[in-house]
């Protein structure tokens, strides 16, 4: 029976932190200018960098992942570098740079830590990677991979998606549930 | 934002691209991957290291400084520039050799230079932390080039942060991502940095 109770605590837990993210989000999404009319990301991405005073550049990959919502984002010294698959469908295309710009607009400071190099840099030793990272200390100290930040950048996209299309968008191109989310908080909220 | 470290002196090393000799992939090596590139190793320390890798005397300072420039005859060095006996080769053996002629004695299995050939690229290899092959295959060399200049993008602060949604990036992505960093870094060294 404790352990019963501990696992619906739990999904308790995770469905409250989903809708905290929605409310978070919808106060992000409110104190910032208004969506470019018609949306693109593009547009969207010129916009944020105007604001913060420091450009976007958005750069299509010859990666090839199939499905899979592959981005990345990587803040330069002058610059930010959002990079998508260029093979993926244009729909994909518009949630990955949305999710990578959400970063930046929910003020994310990223992850450079040594399991993350190992994975894009496969063919240099341990070794290699912790003397050359001994130079940023700072770094070194981070704690690893934030999934949290991955569904905060989630929401905020799914949002700035919903937002700007005419039409909801499509459910299988996002991994949250807008409208899933909002009845459970008003169910969670009336009970 | 992530706190940087100081601004670097110089560019970063350059690869010396397909067909380069031994001699000019060591020299590469020996500076990128270096902790500071401006600051690499001694070839006294290099040899020393490997000497401790292989748990036993296998290479001297004047063949490390060989192998490093390619030059066989440096008067002040020749009478020292014994190759230790563990490869059991002339000195000049391995000297600027081009990654053809490192290719074949590599996959020439049971010919008589295989032993050595093999035992002098693992252990540079093992020492700079990079495979064998970047010494003779040029696809595995110019991705170890892309690898390398991205984790020195790293080391410097030039990629100040990164957000990744990827199990990891193909050669051609890497090599895009760079030029950009190439590309900032142009850009910063002309505006002085006032942008």
């Amino acid at each position: 029976m404790a352990i019963h109770r501990r696992r619906q605590r739990q999904q308790a837990g995770q469905a409250a932190s989903l809708t905290d993210l929605l409310v978070r989000a919808e106060a992000t999404l409110d104190q910032l200018p208004p969506l470019p009319d018609p949306f693109t990301a593009d547009a969207y991405a010129q916009a944020i960098g105007a604001l913060r005073g420091r450009p976007i550049l958005l750069l299509p990959l010859g990666e090839s992942n199939a499905d899979l919502p592959c981005g990345q984002w990587f803040a330069l010294e002058d610059c930010d570098l959002v990079c998508y698959d260029a093979h993926a469908s244009p729909l994909l295309q518009e949630q990955i740079k949305l999710h990578e710009l959400s970063h930046l607009l929910c003020g994310h400071r990223g992850v450079i830590d040594e399991a993350m190099l190992r994975r894009v840099l496969p063919n240099l030793s341990a070794g290699l990677i912790q003397r050359k990272l001994r130079r940023r200390p700072v770094v070194m100290g981070r704690t690893s991979y934030n999934s949290g930040d991955e569904q905060e950048a989630e929401m905020l996209a799914t949002l700035i998606a919903e937002r700007a299309a005419a039409e909801p968008p499509r459910a299988d191109q996002f991994l949250l549930n807008l409208t899933d989310l909002r009845t459970a908080h008003r169910q969670g909220s009336n009970s | 934002m992530t706190e940087t470290p100081e601004p670097r002196d110089a560019a970063p090393p350059t690869p010396p691209g397909p067909g380069a000799t031994l001699a000019d992939k060591i020299e590469y090596l020996r500076r990128a991957t270096a902790e500071d590139p401006s600051k690499p190793p001694s070839y006294e320390q290099m040899a020393a290291e490997m000497n401790i890798q292989a748990g036993e005397r296998v290479i001297s300072t004047p063949y490390t400084w060989q192998l490093s420039t390619g030059k066989k005859d440096n008067p002040t060095l020749r009478h020292l520039s014994i190759i230790a006996s563990h490869f059991d080769v002339d000195p000049s053996y391995f000297v600027n050799r081009d990654p053809e002629a490192l290719r074949a004695a590599w996959g020439n299995v049971g010919g008589d230079d295989v032993t050595p050939l093999r035992q002098l690229l693992n252990l540079l290899a093992e020492y700079f932390g990079v495979d064998a092959a970047y010494f003779f295959d040029d696809e595995v060399a110019s991705r170890i080039d892309e690898e390398l200049k991205f984790l020195d993008a790293i080391s410097s602060g030039e990629i100040r942060t990164i957000a990744l949604r990827s199990a990891g990036l193909s050669s051609q992505a890497l090599a895009q991502i760079n030029a950009q960093i190439d590309a900032a870094r142009r850009r910063e060294g002309l505006d002085g940095g006032d942008t």
